[in-house]
């Protein structure tokens, strides 16, 4: 186990490495840093003075390297729009968006497991239909519509709910479902088939066989060998609703990260940018690490391998 | 055909996908009238209304448009971008797959850790980045959904192909003095196909609601080109007070969403036995 | 068994939002609520310019002068003004003012504010820019004095709020920027961005205490949902209330469309100095390809007004003879052909998004007549942060709409924008410039006027911009508020009530 997770833990240093490769040749080598911070008459010798001030004269190993020490440090630069420091932005940020996603996550773990579950072993009834259907919708209507629909329903008609903005629990419901929902049409769906996979394996015969009850046998044998491979979706989950959230934050004025990502674009303000993607980058790395860890003491050939 | 008969969900699915690709390519001879022309006067007109031009089957939107014409060159756009990112994605992910799997070692260590890079963005924050620097625009839009699509083929190919090498019909290809390059093409691309055919028909759903998220963010498609995701974008501005802007753009999404994911059912059951019933 | 306990946890899942209906509405919070499009990018008000920051500033900081409901200035922190001279303007204080923080207000202050380099700087530099010298006469007397007669003076003050010199060289401008000090009948208290902004009453204002304890500003970007927050009684009031959802809330018990004269006027500004738009021929085809009348009736629910020039009718100096150019595509098609042009041009069109009634909607529209003549533009949109900010730095064109609003309501503040040799103009003729000069420094409103009234002619014939419409204020009010909205766009709440 322990040399697993040795591995395990190289292996996301490895990646995030590769990521803050992928982040600094996107705004150093594809954009252009100075290009944006000057109107577009600038003149040649303005644009080499800005050039030579930011450091973007000196070699890319160079600039590469004083990037990842900043960023080690913590300083993704200056937002070129606020003028505060890019991480603090987004760390502020933080608490607004975990919030959401994480009860997005949980909703839509809490309604598609044991609505896969129960599809798998009520095959061909009324509720694998229902699990049908609700696969289907929640993978294929846009995020925004059904945010908007849910806002003129819950909100507007009924009044159950408020239509946007952070507050108590009830502000959060609504944003949290509708992120959630395209997750959960994908949980149900694989939560289904692995329940499915796992039914027809022999063990489960030899389990019955042995006499013992069904209650055990759903539990002990099945459930644990069908979440495997939820679990780690569950993981990458993570990382669609990180994503998902710029929508749904926008949708229900939620004031988040993926709002500020947004707004960084359309502003053109690159150290924000950058600051977002590396800091969801090694949010979801740490996730993905977190489940293989599980999925590990979950399966133990994966523990001893 | 008979399979038309054993899966009437995959036939719905082709014969709407089919639907979707003609009126894609057949626009201009479709579309009852040019999806440009506005008729200020007549806006928000609820789907049957009358015009001196003729009848507005589904209504007009906030400009007058006709939105039965939209919905049919709206396919188009949609469609290209969606198949040509699924394309692209399908092409290079395959590519890096295979190769990962097929010379193993050194480059399957490297290629893996790239995929497991790529994994690590959130899908939709790395297109706002890529878009953040490219800038919006169609061409810019395929090229982020095919980078952030295509590390699924990638592992389903390295995974498919490293059970493969050790299967007696590339041993014995090799024994008998065949080239790498005729290996992989003979022998282990056929092999990887079905597998790739079967995630393409499933993320090009995904590839359509993508161009949509992203189109409502104003990081997508222009709005002087008709998109279903744009149409749906504006149109969700009037669902109090007229539904038909938004719900024809977003039921052809839906309904090709869901025909891609029945024809990807299918293509799974099919190309895979072991994975029929499920 | 298992079938069960997994049913009972789906059932409870599902069941969550039912529940959670309790807490919502049960408590009528017994603050106000403004939900505004967009959200100030400062509370600094040396930097902050867009409406929506005013609306908030303005609850923190007093100016001089303000406008009342209808129209007339009526002094704030200003007691009195003379006029020593055509270029001497004395004003005498309000005693005993306090700002926030307890720092005194005195004309230390005034000076502080009127000179500092942020405001001269900032894109709201044209308010002062004839200002030569503030001078401290008496700690409750101020001079100012101008190069020019600066006939608009007491108008640009109303948009000064007055800061604190102490705290903001204490503090610096970042802070200042999120934590603003004043004299105003609002306190700042916090301001989540992108969320809310909350600012309670000061009990010991000058003017009294406000009646509201608790004003909110909350960011709503999406108008659809800025509407349905109104219809559910978490906004008392909506700006920029869009005109097609009007018929949403007809008949509704609770809530009224307000709306005010249009003061703000709406243009598509042209790049005069480069391409096919340098010729006057050009620029009247494009005048007479735009069917206005059919925008604002249509596009503007009839929120509007087409205006002959950029100058609003409730302007003063307003030329009452002009009629606006005709929808009249043939007309400029020929006129295209004339100059050169019989298969049009290409060319880029940039609008805002969610800044001005339906301006996302007017721009597309407008792209669709331009294309009827042949006039192939390209549309692009941009957030208005960005926009404005592009718009400060002089990069957008060669076509784009922007609205702008004269404090004063005076025809050379409208005209402004097609005069020489300033940031926020994309057409000069010397021959009209001088004229403009001189019209602008007389302090006599009917002698300016009448100059006014001269130029607006030849500006019409030059047409340097797609002269468009006046956009009324529409607001979406909740009934148990007693607040009116004002024509000059200022929401001011200090005077308001619950009901």
């Amino acid at each position: 186990m322990q040399r697993y997770i040795a591995r395990r833990l190289v292996q996301a240093a490895v990646v995030l490495a590769g990521t803050s490769v992928l982040v600094f040749v996107l705004t150093h080598v594809i954009g252009d840093p100075v290009a944006l911070l000057l109107p577009f008459q600038a003149s040649q010798e303005q644009l080499a003075a800005v050039r030579h001030a930011l450091g973007l004269d000196r070699p890319l190993w160079f600039q590469y390297v004083a990037f990842v020490r900043g960023a080690l440090h913590g300083d993704l630069g200056l937002s070129v729009r606020q003028h505060v420091p890019a991480l603090a932005l987004v760390l502020e940020r933080v608490p607004a968006t975990a919030e959401l996603a994480l009860t997005a996550l949980s909703l839509a773990v809490g309604l598609s497991v044991p609505l896969g579950i129960l599809a798998a072993l009520r095959r061909r009834t009324f509720i694998d239909r229902a699990a049908l259907l609700f696969t289907i919708i929640g993978q294929s209507m846009p995020t925004f519509w059904l945010g908007l629909l849910a806002i003129l329903v819950f909100g507007v008609t009924l009044r159950w709910l408020p239509t946007g903005g952070m507050g108590g629990w009830a502000h959060l419901l609504l944003p949290a479902t509708v992120l959630g929902v395209f997750s959960a049409a994908g949980i149900t769906r694989l939560t289904r088939a692995s329940v499915l996979d796992v039914v027809a394996e022999d063990y489960l015969r030899t389990a019955r066989s042995k006499g013992l009850r069904e209650t055990a046998v759903i539990g002990r044998h099945m459930l644990r060998n069908a979440a495997l491979p939820v679990v780690t979706w569950i993981g990458l989950e993570l990382g669609t609703l990180l994503g998902g959230a710029a929508v749904a934050e926008t949708v229900f004025s939620w004031p988040g990260m993926g709002r500020l990502a947004v707004q960084a674009i359309f502003a053109r303000d690159f150290p924000v940018v950058q600051a977002t993607v590396l800091f969801a980058a090694a949010v979801f790395v740490l996730a993905t690490l977190l489940t293989d860890l599980l999925y590990a003491w979950l399966d133990p050939r994966i523990r001893y391998g | 055909m008979s399979w038309l008969r054993r899966d009437p969900g995959a036939a719905a699915g082709a014969l709407v996908l089919a639907l979707a690709c003609a009126s894609a390519l057949l626009a201009p001879h479709v579309a009852p009238a040019d999806p440009g022309i506005q008729d200020i006067v007549n806006r928000l007109a609820p789907p049957l209304s009358r015009s001196a031009g003729g009848v507005y089957w589904l209504g007009t939107d906030q400009l007058g448009r006709d939105i039965l014409s939209r919905v049919v060159y709206g396919a188009r756009v949609s469609l290209t971008v969606g198949l040509t990112a699924v394309a692209l994605s399908a092409a290079v992910g395959t590519l890096i797959g295979v190769l990962s799997g097929y010379c193993g070692r050194l480059w399957d260590d490297l290629l893996m850790r790239i995929t497991d890079v790529q994994l690590a963005f959130p899908s939709i924050l790395l297109s706002l980045a890529i878009v953040a620097v490219l800038g919006a625009g169609v061409r810019n839009l395929i090229a982020v959904l095919a980078f952030s699509g295509w590390v699924g083929y990638a592992r389903v190919a390295r995974s498919s192909v490293l059970g493969m090498r050790r299967r007696e019909f590339v041993e014995a290809a090799r024994a008998l003095g065949a080239s790498h390059p005729r290996i992989l093409r003979r022998h282990i691309l056929p092999g990887v196909l079905p597998s790739m055919l079967t995630i393409a028909s499933f993320s090009l759903g995904g590839m359509i609601t993508a161009e949509a998220a992203l189109t409502f963010l104003g990081l997508g498609v222009p709005a002087s080109l008709p998109s279903w995701g744009g149409m749906l974008t504006d149109g969700a501005q009037y669902m109090a007070v007229a539904w038909w802007l938004a719900t024809f753009p977003g039921a052809a999404i839906m309904l090709t969403v869901l025909a891609t994911n029945l024809i990807g059912d299918w293509l799974r059951d099919a190309l895979d036995p072991r994975a029929a019933g499920t | 068994m298992w079938v069960r306990r997994l049913t009972f946890v789906l059932i409870a899942v599902i069941a969550m939002p039912a529940a959670a209906r309790i807490p919502s509405l049960a408590a009528a919070a017994p603050a106000v609520t403004v939900a505004q499009g967009t959200e100030p990018a400062s509370l600094d008000a040396f930097q902050e310019i867009s409406r929506s920051g005013y609306n908030v500033t303005l609850h923190v900081y007093d100016p001089l002068f303000m406008r009342s409901e209808n129209g007339a200035i009526v002094p704030m922190l200003a007691t009195g003004y003379k006029i020593v001279s055509p270029t001497t303007w004395q004003f005498s204080l309000r005693r005993g003012v306090r700002f926030h923080n307890g720092e005194p207000f005195d004309a230390n202050a005034v000076k502080f504010t009127f000179d500092h380099d942020l405001l001269k700087e900032s894109a709201q530099n044209y308010l002062l820019n004839g200002v030569k010298e503030v001078r401290v006469i008496d700690p409750y007397t101020v001079q100012v004095i101008t190069a020019d007669p600066m006939p608009l003076l007491l108008f640009n003050l109303t948009l000064v709020g007055i800061m604190p010199p102490r705290y903001y060289q204490a503090q610096g401008a970042s802070f200042v920027a999120t934590h603003p000090v004043g004299t105003g009948p609002y306190r700042f208290q916090s301001w989540v961005k992108d969320d809310r902004l909350t600012l309670t009453a000061n009990p010991a204002y000058w003017g009294g205490a406000p009646r509201i304890r608790t004003l909110v500003f909350r960011l709503i970007p999406d108008a659809s949902a800025r509407v349905a927050a109104l219809r559910t009684g978490e906004a008392d009031i909506i700006t920029d209330f869009p005109p097609d959802l009007a018929s949403s809330v007809q008949g509704s018990p609770q809530i009224q469309v307000e709306t005010t004269k249009g003061t703000r006027s709406i243009n598509i500004m042209l790049d005069t100095g480069a391409g096919p738009l340098r010729d006057k021929r050009v620029r009247q085809a494009l005048n007479y390809a735009v069917d206005k009348e059919t925008i604002v009736k249509k596009l503007l629910g009839g929120f509007g007004t087409v205006e002959a020039t950029l100058v609003p009718a409730t302007y003063l100096g307003v030329n009452p003879l002009l009629k606006p150019y005709p929808y009249d595509p043939a007309k400029a098609k020929s006129l295209l052909a004339e100059a050169g042009y019989p298969n049009g041009f290409s060319t880029v069109f940039q609008s805002p998004r969610g800044r001005y009634l339906a301006d996302a909607e007017v721009s597309q529209a407008a792209v669709g007549y331009l294309k009827a003549v042949g006039v192939n533009a390209e549309l692009r949109y941009f957030e208005w942060g960005n926009y404005v900010n592009m718009y400060f730095k002089h990069q957008l064109g060669p076509i784009f709409l922007i609205g702008s609003a004269s404090a004063a309501l005076d025809a050379g503040d409208a005209l402004e924008n097609v005069s020489c040799g300033v940031w926020d103009s994309w057409y000069c003729n010397p021959g009209i410039q001088a004229r403009y000069l001189k019209a602008r420094s007389t302090l006599d409103p009917a002698r300016r006027a009448g100059l006014y009234r001269e130029i607006q002619p030849l500006i019409f014939d030059e047409a340097p911009t797609i002269f468009m419409y006046t956009q009324q204020g529409i607001y979406g009010v909740n009934k148990r508020l007693d607040w009116t909205p004002r024509a000059d766009e200022t929401l001011w709440l200090a005077k308001a009530a619950v009901k």
